[in-house]
């Protein structure tokens, strides 16, 4: 049976490919939720009309459904909280070598 | 059970994709310009091999230099300037290129300008035709680029996302902790853009150029009311200041903070450098407009004078500005594209004092020449050099591996180039920029012929590692 910490490591797969941090790292992800496997995601991208925004999602959907126990996906994009360099956590921004 | 894990959101992932969206041309839009730019600059370092004697002759109109002067500005800085204008006017507004057909025929036309131009002064013949035809493609750029702006009245405050659209705050089940991003509307009045505000102004400035070169062009070679060496210096002034440095300056406020990953910086310098520069250069253009319409007139050196004061406290305001962007970054590496960009402000700063200092003392050549190398060579070229080994890996990576995110393991945005060779054309530009002002300030033709081999394996070196991208 999926969780949500499956969904989450599988999410480590989509990769900002010039930070070199998955988007959980950069904490893109506001949530998870799992029943019956259906799985729904709360994500956020830069802005409405984000250049990525359907690769991202795309590639969200691609990743979770590659899973085996998936019956669904729904990806949710929200827009609050916006973010700054300082909501990066403390430990990658150690290991980047971020301020 | 249902449950729902927070984790806070962040929006740097897609700082860096304001190089490219489903709205950016066809990349063999921008590529032609880019790559052709970088084959000139290649010819251009075999200029200076061969000509290297024409830098020791105080001869403005040489048919030596103006050529090179103008494969430098015109065939190298203006083509990858456009080219990366065409890429990033779409991405900017978030709106299609108006007519992407004219970009791509602006290009043919404005490389048979250049080439006529470059010919003509080359053999001292007429250099209208070529002057007219790059008329014709910068009019014809400027259009394109002012009809897909046109429905932009403003843009979304960098300060608070690099280039991204300000997200509104709402209360929601999330409580950010972090300073939140800064609305980019104020009473109503959409924030100025910093960036934006400088390539406005570049572009107007870019056309005073064409209009003052096709009239020194002109006087070269026909009889006229005005003295074309006033002319030419008016064009060299705007040129060199209104149209290079200023888009350059205000491409650096877009692109640094994106690659440094820098937020929530005060921009007060930075408005103050705009204000500054475009003053000092509106004085500097009165001088040579009162020498042009009113030649006995006299005593009026102090108004040129002022204007380099004013535009050197201008460049000063503008590196304070940059000190604020890398001091706020959160990436602590710097990588050696950036380090271009680094060296290329601290040409700026010898080309700022070498200008007032000419103005206010001696008015040497050799002194000019320094000024031309260092402003244009070291500042802008510099910048264009370290921009593009960010840009361009960028875009490749963006057409080839964006569609890909999830389903296979695409690589990153710093294996698509060497950066290993990126240190050392960092290396190779810097001495070639040292030499060849060492061999101008020495009279020594020999040194500048040393530093057009210098220049020569850079060109190469640049054009081969980014050639190298198009290959991942």
């Amino acid at each position: 049976m999926v969780t949500q910490q499956d969904v989450l490591k599988a999410l480590e797969a989509v990769i900002d490919p010039e930070l070199g941090l998955n988007i959980v790292e950069l904490g893109l992800i506001y949530g998870v939720q799992v029943e019956s496997g259906e799985v729904s995601v709360k994500m956020t991208l830069s802005a409405r009309g984000c250049p990525l925004h359907t690769s991202i999602t795309n590639g969200v959907e691609n990743v979770i459904k590659r899973m085996d126990g998936v019956n669904g996906v729904k990806v949710e994009v929200v827009w609050d909280p916006p973010w700054t360099p300082d909501r990066i956590a403390p430990e990658t921004k150690k290991r980047m070598g971020f301020r | 059970m249902i449950s729902l894990i927070h984790i806070e959101a962040t929006r740097a992932y897609y700082m860096y994709m304001q190089l490219a969206t489903d709205k950016s041309p066809k990349l063999t839009v921008p590529y032609r310009y880019l790559f052709t730019g970088m084959v000139i600059l290649i010819v251009l370092s075999l200029g200076i091999i061969v000509k290297a004697g024409a830098f020791t002759l105080h001869y403005y109109s040489s048919p030596v230099l103006l050529p090179l002067t103008h494969l430098l500005t015109l065939g190298w800085i203006t083509m990858t300037i456009m080219g990366a204008m065409f890429q990033l006017v779409p991405v900017i507004t978030e709106r299609n290129l108006f007519n992407e057909t004219i970009a791509r025929v602006v290009y043919y036309i404005y490389l048979a300008g250049v080439a006529w131009l470059v010919y003509a002064f080359a053999t001292n013949t007429p250099a209208e035709p070529g002057a007219g035809i790059i008329s014709i493609a910068v009019i014809l750029f400027l259009l394109d680029a002012a009809l897909t702006i046109h429905p932009v009245r403003g843009r979304n405050d960098p300060a608070a996302g690099n280039g991204l659209k300000s997200t509104p705050v709402s209360s929601g089940n999330n409580s950010p902790s972090g300073p939140q991003s800064i609305p980019n509307r104020v009473n109503g009045l959409k924030k100025p853009d910093l960036a934006v505000s400088y390539v406005g102004v570049a572009l107007f400035f870019l056309f005073f150029t064409i209009l003052s070169g096709s009239f020194a062009a002109f006087g070269l070679h026909h009889e006229i009311a005005y003295n074309p060496l006033t002319l030419l210096f008016l064009h060299i002034a705007v040129a060199g200041i209104g149209w290079v440095s200023f888009i350059v300056i205000g491409f650096s406020f877009r692109l640094v903070p994106m690659f440094v990953l820098s937020h929530g910086y005060d921009e007060s310098f930075g408005w103050t450098s705009l204000v500054m520069l475009v003053s000092g250069l509106v004085f500097l253009i009165l001088y040579f407009l009162l020498h042009l319409f009113v030649p006995q007139i006299s005593g009026i050196h102090w108004i040129a004078l002022a204007g380099g004061i004013i535009m050197l406290i201008g460049i000063v305001s503008y590196l304070l500005q940059m000190r604020v962007i890398y001091k706020q970054r959160t990436r602590r590496k710097i990588e050696p594209a950036l380090w271009f960009s680094i060296c290329a402000m601290g040409y700026l700063l010898i080309a700022g004092i070498t200008g007032v200092w000419m103005l206010a003392f001696s008015h040497s050549f050799r002194m000019e020449i320094v000024y031309v190398v260092t402003g244009l060579f070291g500042f802008a070229g510099m910048y264009i050099i370290g921009m593009m080994h960010k840009i361009v890996p960028f875009l490749q990576w963006y057409n080839k591996y964006s569609s890909k995110i999830g389903l296979e393991k695409v690589p990153m945005t710093k294996d698509m180039i060497s950066e290993k060779l990126t240190w050392v054309q960092l290396f190779v530009f810097n001495a070639g920029i040292i030499i060849i002002v060492a061999g101008v300030m020495a009279n020594a033709p020999a040194i500048i012929v040393v530093s057009g081999i210098v220049f020569l394996t850079g060109s190469i070196l640049f054009l081969w590692n980014i050639a190298n991208v198009l290959r991942k």
